[in-house]
């Protein structure tokens, strides 16, 4: 009989076995909506063809893959956080580690599922297995992503095991039949003694460390699929690390976005609080700097080199069709790590400047929004002869970049008196940007190809549906799986409650105090 | 405002750090005079090259870049390892660092120097260096790779002055055995720090913010350094990875070159005590991930390109792989991986001695390595695709060995001179975070992003 | 102001580098310099008021 913390029964344990409400019935009910819609699109692909897609010839891959990519990259959320973040022991991880963990389960499933639906014929697939070439990184993606995705599944089940025990044992009478025969059927008898906690411990210990490599290896052999061919703008050595760097990164936002809404929905203040927040806010600006050093080393690369092939897809992203979408992920990711970098450096007493306020913010906002628009659409005849005048227009680029610094710079206060929110626009701003990096990356170099005469891709409803039917699935598991599950690990966090009153109990004997003591209290403030 | 004696923190290894300060022996005089006979040769060498030319190297065309370049990258590489130690450890809150801040960041002092001199030694019209500041065009990269290393070089001198200044007002007050000269030096060196508590809170301040500054500009140096290769179209230099390839090489054999500094400092002056072994455990596994991640970029760089298989670029990695240079390439992953890895993960534990068997093979074959990234691709370079009689070939000569001789010589003459006029471990730093060495109980106690439990 | 062709400029002109290097380590020296001094000042009479010992 597994005893539990009161205060972790009425938040983590109770909600488990209350009846599902409205807010639940009308969300599985507009998810499974999406997803009964994106069915039928997906049955008519399958009975018309990819013909109902926008991928043509040489656009040969498409939202779709741009989906793959961007599901298996978030489902690396789980690793860094169970698993790298356990290795080097770092304490705070432990109420999220759960809704991580998810998160790489279901973003595994979703995105191995975009590949099926990118193929007219899925019975094809098959042929990976029957007559896979061991050359081919297609096949060593089949083999790492499987690998992964029964690693991550353990890795969630494992610490799972005592937590659905604590729920077997705890069961309200008032609990469902059905309920109490699923947690005794996962909890697998687990008594919770000490010899089954200690191999549980070391279990996930090795989990732990060899999920990381394979982690790497997933994404990075994703991103070789694309850099082992010779098509310009893909035959690039940095894609490797590159795509891993941004995988983490997406992950954590996913993340963020994750464990707000279980915080919010569920009332999880007291465990996942400020110090999850603060933590991986610096994780997540380390992460946005070391990918916005990737992505200028790649660019850079590329016009510096001013090969032939090569050029016209930078220009494309440049300044191109696809300029829209790539400054748009770069105005996406410049403003997630100032939500989150300028609200900590900023000084407490900023308030008092007028720069600093919301209003003037807004109205910055407007005015950059106003010249935005005035630069980058046809306007009338007599605007349009001011504008096209060099000098006026890089005064116009000018104005629009300071205009947006004075509306970062005025929301800034308000960003630091929330970090829960400044996180999750954060969070949200790079998800979006992800999705828009792995398009720049996949669709630009597919429209210029190296033999081929260019070509356009306009993505259809199918190609839209399915993208949001598969949001909507992922949306739906997740929903779902924390209606049954404790959305944090109740006794990883038991274990860290014990160990920090451990912790508190050490005493290092001192030397004598001398005057420099009293200074070192001061942290770095970042 | 000269006072006669400031304050200082205690620290009970204060007699231990400041002892090797108190006297030099006979075999320190006998290790200068023998690093300064291989400078002197390295002196003759370089006459020799200023009199007859560049033809007494192997350098040719168009193998124009050798033995130089390599040092000059090897010694730019080096370097980084003190900002690593001090300033990126020390924004992540590492407080295990300290006992090695100062010897880490004397060797990034003392090998930038050589760096750079490994540039002007490569030059046969040193003068025209100047033409670099008189006509360098902004968009260049050589005249990036000038100014971020010049900026380097300064900020890493001020970083380490900065961080010596309490230090040297400690020798001024402690060692007054020391010869007039020294002491003069110590009180010019000294400005006058008091030791005030305010003092120290601004130190600690600046330091955190240079720290940051710092970080920021290892990684745009050894950038732009890569990127003079990076930018070009040759087959095998033209890569988006060789950014992040030779920071992350150059960290890792600044690393190594930590261990074997810190082996030598703690046997050669008795510093059992301060330099502990869990110092080296932590610096192990630091090693541990560093090996992996390069051995995932070398793998990441060589199979991109052998999938390509554009015929540019397979000359090159046939010459590295099968060719002339595989022997040179094969020793490199032997002494970059295959062992320091061996020994890393199974032997290295405690025992400090195989950790600097590691460590010295890392730096050779970082060294290698250097080698093997900078000559193959010119021996086969885009357009000469039928080689010439006697072209596309790269054989050192004893002028090069001599002159890289004599920068390794002088790198450590200035190290081992160092070590006996100023402490070598930080004693204001360690102060308080002096640890016996017991080894850290259950549960453990490092917490991401905080020194002490909220 | 031709902020434009300055751009332009900057990518074609053969223009002295030296410039950016001096600026640089100039601007760097400078404000070493000044922190520098800064953490020497550390603790005046006249600062003294300011600053309390937590």
């Amino acid at each position: 009989m597994l005893k539990v913390d009161p205060r972790d029964k009425t938040k983590l344990i109770d909600p488990l076995f209350a009846a599902p409400g409205a807010r639940f019935w009308l969300a599985a009910l507009a998810l499974s909506a999406v997803i009964a819609w994106g069915g039928t699109m997906y049955a008519r692909q399958f009975i018309f063809g990819l013909g109902e897609t926008g991928m043509n010839r040489p656009t040969y891959w498409g939202v779709y893959m741009v989906n793959f990519i961007f599901f298996i990259g978030i489902s690396h959320a789980g690793t860094l956080i169970s698993a790298i973040l356990r290795v080097t022991g770092a304490e705070w991880r432990r109420p999220i580690t759960r809704v991580a963990e998810a998160i790489t389960t279901f973003a595994l499933i979703v995105g191995t599922l975009q590949i099926i639906i990118d193929m007219g014929r899925p019975d094809r697939l098959l042929f990976v297995i029957l007559h896979g070439r061991l050359q081919s990184p297609i096949l060593w993606d089949v083999i790492s992503v499987t690998a992964y995705f029964l690693g991550s599944i353990t890795y969630l089940y494992l610490p799972l095991i005592p937590d659905v025990a604590i729920l077997r044992d705890n069961a309200p009478e008032t609990a469902p039949g059905w309920q109490r025969k699923l947690y005794t059927l996962l909890a697998l008898g687990w008594r919770g003694n000490r010899e089954q906690w200690a191999r549980l411990e070391k279990a996930i210990s090795i989990m732990a460390v060899f999920i990381i490599p394979v982690a790497v290896s997933v994404h990075t052999i994703i991103s070789w699929i694309l850099a082992t061919t010779v098509q310009p703008g893909w035959h690039s050595s940095i894609f490797g690390p590159y795509f891993v760097v941004g995988a983490i990164f997406s992950g954590i936002g996913a993340l963020f976005i994750a464990m707000t809404a279980v915080r919010k929905v569920l009332g999880l203040e007291q465990y996942i609080a400020g110090r999850q927040y603060r933590n991986l806010g610096l994780l997540f600006v380390t992460m946005n700097a070391i990918w916005a050093y990737f992505t200028y080393a790649e660019h850079l690369s590329i016009a510096a080199g001013q090969q032939v092939e090569e050029f016209p897809v930078l220009a494309a992203k440049l300044w191109g069709e696809f300029a829209p979408g790539f400054w748009l992920m770069v105005a996406l990711m410049a403003a997630a790590f100032w939500a989150l970098a300028v609200p900590r450096l900023l000084p407490a007493a900023a308030e008092r400047v007028p720069v600093f306020r919301p209003r003037y913010a807004l109205a910055s906002a407007g005015a950059a929004a106003v010249v935005l628009f005035l630069l980058v659409t046809p306007q009338p005849t007599s605007v349009h002869a001011a504008l096209t005048d060099a000098q006026i227009r890089t005064l116009g680029w000018a104005l629009l970049a300071l205009f947006v610094v004075g509306a970062g710079l005025g929301v800034s206060p308000w960003l630091k008196a929330r970090p829960v929110t400044a996180s999750v626009i954060a969070a949200v701003c790079v998800v979006i940007g992800m999705w828009l990096e792995r398009w720049n990356i996949i669709v630009p170099t597919l429209t210029h190809p190296r033999l081929i005469p260019y070509s356009l891709y306009q993505p259809t409803l199918t190609e839209i549906s399915l993208t949001a039917a598969s949001l909507a699935l992922f949306g739906l598991m997740f929903l779902v799986f924390f209606k049954l599950f404790p959305a944090v690990s109740i006794w990883e966090v038991a274990e860290g409650r014990v160990i920090e009153e451990a912790q508190s109990k050490i005493v290092i004997p001192a030397p004598e105090p001398s005057e420099t003591r009293r200074l070192r209290q001061r942290r770095l403030k970042l | 405002m000269r006072p006669a004696a400031s304050y200082h923190p205690q620290n009970k290894h204060e007699d231990a750090i400041l002892s090797p300060l108190r006297r030099i022996t006979f075999a320190d005089r006998w290790l200068w005079a023998v690093l300064l006979g291989v400078m002197g040769l390295g002196a003759y060498a370089y006459s020799r090259q200023w009199i007859f030319g560049l033809g007494v190297t192997g350098l040719n065309r168009p193998v124009y870049w050798g033995v130089y370049i390599t040092n000059f990258v090897f010694f730019i590489g080096l370097a980084h390892s003190g900002t690593f130690i001090s300033a990126i450890l020390r924004l992540a809150g590492a407080e295990w660092r300290k006992p090695l801040t100062r010897a880490a960041e004397a060797i990034t002092l003392f090998s930038l120097p050589f760096g750079v001199a490994s540039i002007l030694i490569d030059m046969g019209r040193p003068d025209r260096a100047l033409n670099v500041i008189l006509f360098g065009r902004f968009q260049s990269p050589l005249l990036w790779d000038f100014t971020a290393v010049s900026l380097y070089l300064f900020s890493s001198v001020v970083f380490f002055y900065l961080s010596l200044l309490p230090d040297i007002a400690l020798c001024r007050d402690r060692l007054t055995e020391a010869p007039l000269w020294q002491q003069r030096m110590y009180d010019l060196f000294a400005l006058g720090w008091r030791g005030h508590p305010e003092q120290f809170r601004r130190l600690e301040r600046v330091l955190d913010g240079m720290a940051i500054f710092m970080t920021m500009l290892v990684v745009t140096v050894h950038t732009v350094v890569s990127w003079v290769f990076g930018m070009t179209i040759q087959p095998g230099w033209h890569t988006a990875l060789i950014g992040p390839f030779f920071l992350l090489g150059a960290i890792f054999s600044g690393t190594a070159a930590v261990v074997i500094a810190l082996a030598i400092l703690r046997r050669v002056y008795h510093m059992e005590e301060v330099l502990t072994v869990n110092l080296f455990n932590s610096l192990r596994k630091l090693l541990i991930v560093f090996t992996l991640g390069w051995l995932y970029m070398i793998v990441a760089e060589h199979l991109t390109i052998f999938y390509g298989s554009l015929p540019d670029e397979m000359e090159v990695f046939w010459q590295k792989f099968t060719g002339e240079y595989a022997p040179i390439f094969w020793l490199m992953v032997l002494t970059v991986f295959v062992l320091p890895l061996i020994i890393f993960v199974f032997l290295g534990k405690s025992r400090i001695g195989w950790m600097v068997t590691a460590s010295v093979l890392v730096n050779v074959g970082m060294w290698l390595e250097r080698y093997v990234v900078i000559v193959p691709t010119e021996t086969r370079p885009r357009l000469v695709s039928t080689l010439m009689e006697g072209i596309g070939n790269y054989q050192p000569t004893w002028v090069e060995g001599a002159i890289t001789a004599a920068l390794f010589a002088g790198m450590v003459l200035l190290y081992a001179v160092f070590t006996r006029l100023f402490p070598v471990v930080p004693v204001w730093e360690t102060a308080e975070a002096v640890e016996a060495e017991v080894p850290p109980a259950r549960p453990r106690r490092r917490v991401f992003g905080a020194g002490r439990p909220r | 102001m031709p902020i434009g062709e300055w751009i332009a400029a900057f990518f074609t002109s053969p223009g002295p580098g030296g410039v950016v290097v001096i600026v640089v380590i100039g601007l760097a020296a400078g404000i070493h310099v000044w922190l520098t001094r800064w953490i020497l000042r550390g603790g005046e009479q006249a600062e003294e008021e300011k600053y309390r010992f937590k």
